[in-house]
């Protein structure tokens, strides 16, 4: 354990840990003894059908909810349980894109990804600009500089806020379905920007969804999970031949069969 | 490869050679950037290469820095290069190359005339043209309304009727008999010390049926119901619940406005009247109290002073600032453009101007009533 108040990036290989999760809202049961962790430099992917809970992992992974001491340790802490200043610090590492995207509206797409760039850095205003719009370039949406969120659709909005996940360069980019609500080839040039992302600064990429062609795409390891128990965990090859119903059933029906 | 410890970036200035090495990330850019200014401030030669041999991780913050110190060098006039850099960086350098395309502001410059112009005219057509169009919209459809089977929920004329009156009798007649009480005693003092205490009988009267009744009445009702008319309204524009009523052939003015439009006219006499009376029971209390003017006395003073011109002049301007405060409420509920924010403020400023064209209009009918 890391005791002051730095979050080091990479305490071990495993940048996710999580040991025995379980989450209870309104005396329902939502996850029950989740363990799973996810290596430094992969895409791991949490899949299941809705309603198993994997949002609600998510939100204890981002310290959203509140979670045992030991439960769950993200980037070597536990996301829960920080400081002020710690807090700061690990916020700084994380990339987040919602599913509900989550812009702020009364600010232009432009000002919105810069946020983060103008709280934490002391950068001039000239080199955060030429940040965005890079990130802008990246997720090709250069031309939407200056309008603002009601103003794109929907996949345009799921791409802006991509561009706000990235533009710290987290060491973690945590993803809460990216594909609901784009088209195929944006969807592939997503996922292709967030492999070339992996592959070339070393990011941890976490993504929560159950878009199959996506997954088959971009996947080094999986986390099936099903009604809040996680039925498989392991490399997308050993998901694909696992001799399990549901598993089986997701990944047949999911590719349009 | 990952783990290895990596030292922040440092640079050394060769001849033509700027060897930039170490680790670039977000976090060391900014220092960077301006020690590299403060060496190379006086640097005269015609070329500038930048060599990244030494430099072992960098990440799209850097490469951008790398791209700000060349755009920066050749406006100077120097050309830059890079040289060097391992396959990785390289690859970083191509992917997070920014267009020259994306440098470029949508926005087109125009010129002071242009710009004058252009804002006139969007002022024009987006207040003045637009609010009219709204106005002229809802009183057809309030008039035609009255004659033909109604666009709206069943009951929801009343609903309105209750939401915009009713509810505010309390607060509309609070507020009133406070004025008239106010008013009165501000005047009683000046009154009594020329003998005139009669006449603050006369001026009491006066004053709250022809001007302070409908008006108090009319900036309540703004306050309470104009603005929640606008926000109602930017509500339902911002979750697209117009727009379904449109696709399910309702028109939003006369399913939502006309409504309020009809429960407004109709109260708003109503609660003027009765703050015009509870206005006169302020001063009364007054005259009873500190001019010694008894209840009797007064009522058979109002009677000479009262004449049905002011009763029916208040009347028609409560129902002239019923329709302003719809309409201001209607119209900036619909100006919404995006969002939660939006909402709040389409909502004040509805509120701002009902009352000042409430004010306005006022002022108008005195003249034209006077």
């Amino acid at each position: 354990m890391i005791k002051s108040g730095t979050v080091k990036t990479m305490t071990s290989d495993k940048l996710i840990e999580v040991n025995g999760l379980t989450a209870i809202f309104d005396e329902k049961v939502i996850l029950s003894d989740v363990s799973f962790h996810a290596n430094s430099g992969e895409i791991t992917v949490i899949l299941g059908s809705s309603g198993s809970g994997k949002t609600t992992i998510l939100k204890h992974l981002l310290g959203l909810y509140p979670s045992g001491e030991d439960a769950i340790s993200v980037l070597g802490k536990n996301p829960s349980q920080l400081d002020e200043a710690e807090e700061k610090q690990f916020y700084r590492q994380i990339g987040v894109l919602y599913q509900n995207v989550a812009l702020l509206n009364s600010l232009t797409v432009a000002e919105n990804i810069a946020l983060p760039l103008e709280q934490h850095t002391d950068l001039p205003s000239g080199f955060i600009e030429k940040m965005v719009r890079l990130k802008l370039q990246l997720v090709k949406l250069q031309d939407s500089y200056d309008m603002y969120p009601s103003q794109l659709s929907c996949g345009m909005l799921k791409r802006a806020a991509l561009a706000r996940a990235i533009i710290m360069d987290p060491p973690l980019l945590c993803c809460d379905e990216p594909g609901s609500g784009l088209d195929p080839v944006t969807m592939a040039s997503l996922d292709e920007l967030i492999v070339n992302l992996k592959d070339l600064l070393g990011i941890t990429v976490l993504i929560v969804t159950h878009e199959v062609s996506s997954i088959l795409r971009i996947a080094d390891r999986a986390i099936f999970l099903d009604e809040g128990r996680i039925i498989f965990e392991g490399t997308l090859t050993e998901a694909l031949n696992l001799d399990n119903p549901t598993v089986k059933e997701f990944f047949y029906k999911g590719r349009g069969n | 490869m990952l783990r290895r410890e990596r030292t922040a970036a440092s640079f050394l200035l060769e001849d033509n050679t700027l060897r930039i090495s170490g680790k670039l990330s977000l976090k060391e850019v900014n220092q960077l950037l301006s020690d590299i200014g403060n060496k190379l401030q006086n640097y005269t030669s015609d070329l500038l290469i930048i060599n990244l041999d030494g430099l072992d991780y960098i990440d799209s913050a850097g490469v951008t820095a790398i791209y700000y110190l060349i755009d920066k060098y050749r406006e100077n006039g120097v050309s830059v290069d890079i040289a060097g850099g391992s396959n990785s960086i390289r690859r970083k350098l191509e992917l997070f190359r920014l267009e020259k395309s994306g440098l470029k502001g949508s926005r087109l410059k125009t010129g002071f005339f242009e710009m004058l112009g252009s804002s006139a005219l969007y002022l024009f057509n987006e207040y003045i043209l637009g609010f009219f169009q709204l106005a002229a919209d809802i009183t057809y459809w309030s008039v035609t309304d009255l004659f033909r089977k109604q666009m709206s929920r069943k009951g929801e004329f009343y609903n309105q009727a209750v939401q915009i009156g009713v509810n505010a009798v309390l607060i509309v007649g609070a507020m009133s008999f406070i004025i008239g009480l106010v008013l009165a005693l501000q005047s009683a003092a000046q009154l009594r010390s020329f003998g005139a205490n009669i006449y603050i009988v006369d001026l009491t009267v006066i004053a709250m049926m022809s001007e302070m009744g409908p008006l108090i009445t009319a900036i309540m009702v703004a306050g309470r119901s104009g603005s929640s008319i606008a926000a109602e309204i930017a509500t339902m524009k911002v979750t697209s619940e117009t727009d379904a009523l449109r696709t399910m052939g309702l028109n939003p003015i006369r399913f939502v406005i006309v409504p309020k439009m009809h429960g407004g006219i109709i109260t708003l006499p109503f609660l003027t009247i009765i703050a015009d009376v509870l206005g006169i029971a302020g001063g009364l209390v007054i005259a009873f109290t500190y001019l010694d003017i008894s209840p009797v006395v007064f009522v058979h003073r109002m009677e000479e002073c009262l004449y049905l011109k002011d009763i029916i002049f208040g009347v028609i301007k409560s129902v002239v600032f019923a329709f302003l405060i719809v309409i201001t409420g209607s119209y900036f509920g619909f100006r919404v453009k995006q969002g939660a924010e939006d909402v709040g403020k389409v909502t004040t400023n509805a509120v701002v101007v009902a009352i000042s064209l409430v004010i306005i209009a006022d002022s108008i009918m005195g003249l034209l009533f006077y």
